[in-house]
This record gives structure tokens, C-alpha cells and sequence, in this order.
């Protein structure tokens, strides 16, 4: 029922589950004892998700091509130094990722 | 009848070259306008034809060099206008136009291409709604198909760190315009496709990504080849490739389409702070529907109390009350547990929990009204037109005057 906090939680399955876990205690026919456990099981989903979110920092790569071993080749993306002069003070923070 | 003396007798084919030489001088730049009919390709790439009016028919020839600069297919019904000469062809006696231009009349040359691309692309389900795949809500790897360099992959970029920072960026630096723009397109959708098969790189969706320009840029997007490696990509393809007033065939056949590079963002990515909104929004009402509960089952053990036959096995009661300080306590504890800026919130709010105040019901846009004898208004029959009420808000109280009062079918 706890999960650590770093585990990525698929945003789909954890929404439905949540919105199960609300139907059920809002409509009331729960007994105490499983409302309390469902609000437990809700919030902790809620913690997840929004951790993922508030934490999330964007990766950006360049797929550049293949790697001898047929992997995808992917290297850091920098932006171009005309993007860079456009708009000099946001661009820096969203770059790094 | 004898032949008379002297006259010359010319061959067929002396005759024919003489006619072809003729007609050859006389019509060597004619313009000349009319439908086309009974258009045949032949294999061996010319193309034979009949232009015709409601009075009169030319057997018409376009030869292989001619046909093949065509942009668009010339089909029977055609209105055209033709430069040519007139010749003969000696096998079969017959006069024809040797076509050396040939112009759709009415509409220009690219925009008859484009439209029998689209009907041929229409034919072959291309653009059936049936077959676009829906864009993953939650998407956790996207690739950009853009220009590296361009406006379009700067929006798009910076949309997605203020939207979508959970995603993984892949960039995927193309020609998206100009010469080779279309086979280089096509291409890079072809490698991804490929790498998402092969699950070396899963990804959620592609976009394929330009900044607005004339039409004439957008040409690109309106080839086969493009429109096939979107039709056969295994990854759903977002269009935007920037154009309003035009629908490139990219557009048609994507899974999306999007004016801009940014709306293609827009329309992939759900927002991290409206999600993160409803969360909070989600943990308020869990709690709520907890703190509800436990209101109802103290109340039902109150009420027990109160009544003098449960009065006497008092331990049963006892019981009662301390399992609802415990599960009052759990709640406390879990919605302390909560990370983040919600977590003030919540713990001052699981300190009201013992509380368990009417105000906090009233809070949540509930009222109470009552009469001037200080009874609970419960049904429009307990009051009379012309009463005094007073409805209690958790700030304070509003006296009202009742103008009518008629009941009303309940709804739902």
C-alpha cells in the first residue's frame, strides 16, 4: 500500500484509481475502517503523482543517429547560439533539463 | 476514262510527306483549347489523347519528355489549354497535335497536383478518421522532427518545460523546407518508426514541427513521400507545420494536426500545474469524504450515549468513541504525510478534525436557515410568505424576508 516516493507511478492507472478510491468514499456505503484505508491508499497516490510532477526536469536529447551497436545514438541538445540571443535569461534554465 | 496525258502521279507517300510538310509550316505554333478525351499512357511513357469541343476532334500526342514534367495526371474531362504543332502521321494518314505545353484550364498546374494527390491519398484511406491513433494523455518520451535551428523548435521546447517536464525530448534536427526537405522528412519519421519498433527508443508521439511560411515552403508536406511515412510510422504523428489557410497532405494524413508548433504542444502535453491543481483539489476531497464519515459515526455514538438504554453496557460505547479518536488519528497522520505546499493546508485542516465543526461544512458552500423560533427550516412548508428568517453562513448571518415559498419537483 506505501510506495517510496521515487517510483514512477504510471499517471494514467494512478487518475483512475483515484478516482475509484473518491466514488467510493464520497458515496458513503464504505465502512469507517475502509474509508480510512481507501483515503490512505488515495493520498499516498497523490503524494506520488505529485512528486513526479513538482520534481520532474525535462531531459532534452539530440538523436544524432546510430551507435556502432545500433543503439540510438543520443547526445545532451544544446541550443544554437541565434536561439540563445532571442531569449537570453529563460533559455539557460530550460536547456539544462 | 483514261488518265490524262502529262499529268504527274504522285505516291501515297509523296503525297503525305507533301501534306505533312504543309501543315507543318502552316500550324507549327498553335495554341488551342478543348477537353480532353480517351487519355491513354502508353508504355512506352507518351501520351495519347483526343481534344475535342461539342463540333469537331484532334488526335492530340504527348511524348515521353513532355508527360513526364507534368506535375499533375491528365485525365479525360480535362479542360486544357495546349501549345503544340500539327503533323501528320504518315502510318495511318491521320493529322495530329504534337503537345509541347500543356496548361489545366481555370486552375494552376501545383494546384491540381496537389488536389489529385489528395484524391489519389483519399482513395487509399489515407485520411480515415477510423485509422488515427489516439496521443498517449500522460506521454513520457516525445520526439521533435524540426529544423535545429528554427523558431519552431525553440516554442516548442520551451512549452514543453513549462508544461511537460516529465517528458524525455528527443530532437531530431531536419530539413523541413527547400530542397530535399520531403525525402529528408520522410526519412527521419522512417528512423524513428524503426527505433521505436525495435523498442530501442519507445516513443509517445512525434511531431513534426515548422515554423509559418509561404505556401510555396510548405511544399514539402505535400509529397507522396512524406504523406506514406506518416501513413506507416508505428508512432502517432502530430503535424504542425505551420500553415492556417492551407492544409498540407501531411496534415490530412497525421494522427493530429496543429497550426502551429506550439498548439501541437498544446494539444500533446497536459498541463504539470493544472495537474497538480487537481491533485490538491483530489486530496481535499478525500479528505472531506473521510471527515464526513467520521462526523456521521460520532454523531450515531453520541446519539447512542444520549439514549438511557445504551447508557448501561457504557464500555461498548467507550469503545466506539476511542476507535474513532484512533481513526481520527490516522487521518491526522496520513494528511500530515503529504509532501509538499499542500502540507500546511492539510495539517491545519486535520487539526479541526476533533472539532468536526458545522462550520466546516458550511464552508463548503452548505447554509443553514432557520425561523424566527430558532427551528431548522427543512421543507418549504415550514415557512409562511412574509416570515423572517435568518440563514447562517460560517462569516456571519443574513435575515431574509420570504416572498413565496411552492415546492418544486426534485430534480435528479
Amino acid at each position: 500500500m506505501t510506495l517510496a516516493p521515487d517510483t514512477p507511478v504510471k499517471f494514467e492507472t494512478a487518475l483512475a484509481e483515484l478516482d475509484r478510491i473518491l466514488r467510493e468514499l464520497e458515496d458513503g456505503t464504505t465502512t469507517l475502517e475502509d474509508a480510512l484505508a481507501r483515503y490512505e491508499r488515495g493520498v499516498a497516490l497523490v503524494r506520488q503523482c505529485y512528486g513526479q510532477l513538482q520534481g520532474a526536469e525535462q531531459k532534452i536529447r539530440l538523436l544524432a543517429g546510430l551507435t556502432d551497436d545500433g543503439k540510438p545514438d543520443l547526445k545532451p541538445f544544446e541550443h544554437t547560439a541565434s536561439v540563445e540571443k532571442a531569449k537570453p535569461a529563460r533559455r539557460g534554465a530550460n536547456a539544462e533539463g | 476514262m483514261p488518265i490524262p496525258e502529262g499529268v504527274r502521279i504522285a505516291t501515297v507517300s509523296a503525297l503525305t510527306t507533301a501534306v505533312k510538310a504543309r501543315l507543318e509550316e502552316h500550324f507549327a505554333v498553335v495554341w488551342v483549347t478543348g477537353e480532353a478525351s480517351n487519355v491513354v499512357k502508353a508504355s512506352s511513357g507518351h501520351v495519347y489523347f483526343t481534344l475535342k469541343d461539342s463540333q469537331a476532334q484532334i488526335k492530340c500526342v504527348m511524348f515521353r519528355g513532355i508527360a513526364l514534367r507534368l506535375r499533375f495526371d491528365l485525365k479525360d474531362g480535362m479542360a486544357v489549354v495546349l501549345r503544340g504543332q500539327i503533323t501528320v502521321y504518315p502510318p495511318k494518314g491521320d493529322y495530329q497535335f504534337i503537345v509541347e505545353e500543356l496548361h489545366p484550364k481555370g486552375v494552376g498546374a501545383a494546384e491540381l497536383a496537389l488536389r489529385q494527390l489528395k484524391e489519389k491519398l483519399f482513395a487509399k484511406g489515407y485520411f480515415d478518421p477510423k485509422r488515427k491513433r489516439p496521443i498517449p494523455k500522460y506521454p513520457r518520451r516525445v520526439a521533435l522532427i524540426a529544423s535545429a535551428t528554427g523558431a519552431a523548435i525553440r516554442d516548442m521546447l520551451e512549452l514543453l518545460a513549462q508544461r511537460w517536464p516529465v517528458a524525455q525530448v528527443v530532437v531530431r534536427p531536419s530539413r523541413v523546407q527547400g530542397e530535399g526537405a520531403a525525402a529528408d522528412v520522410a526519412q527521419n519519421l522512417r528512423f524513428l518508426s524503426s527505433l521505436h519498433e525495435k523498442r530501442t527508443l519507445p516513443l509517445c508521439a512525434i511531431v513534426v514541427g515548422r515554423g509559418g511560411g509561404s505556401a510555396e515552403d510548405l511544399w514539402a508536406f505535400n509529397e507522396e513521400i512524406v504523406a506514406d511515412a506518416i501513413f506507416e510510422c508505428a508512432v502517432p504523428v502530430i503535424s504542425a507545420v505551420g500553415h492556417e489557410i492551407d492544409v498540407s497532405v501531411a496534415d490530412l494524413v497525421a494522427d493530429k494536426r496543429a497550426e502551429t508548433p506550439s498548439a501541437a504542444i498544446t494539444l500533446l502535453t497536459p498541463d504539470r500545474r493544472e495537474m497538480m491543481a487537481g491533485l490538491r483539489d483530489i486530496d481535499a476531497r478525500l479528505r472531506d469524504g473521510c471527515v464526513q464519515r467520521l462526523r456521521v459515526a460520532r454523531q450515531r455514538v453520541d446519539q447512542l450515549a444520549d439514549r438511557p438504554a445504551f447508557r448501561k453496557p457504557l464500555d461498548r460505547i467507550r469503545a466506539a468513541e476511542q476507535k474513532l479518536d484512533d481513526l481520527a488519528g490516522r487521518l491526522h497522520r496520513t494528511a500530515q504525510r503529504f509532501v509538499g505546499n499542500c502540507r500546511e493546508r492539510l495539517a491545519a485542516t486535520a487539526e479541526q478534525l476533533d472539532a468536526l465543526s458545522p462550520l466546516n461544512i458550511l464552508k463548503r458552500g452548505y447554509s443553514l436557515t432557520r425561523r424566527g423560533d430558532g427551528t431548522v427550516v427543512r421543507a418549504v412548508a415550514d415557512v409562511v410568505p412574509g416570515e423572517v428568517i435568518s440563514t447562517r453562513l460560517p462569516d456571519g448571518e443574513i435575515l431574509s424576508k420570504v416572498v413565496s415559498a411552492s415546492e418544486s419537483p426534485v430534480v435528479g
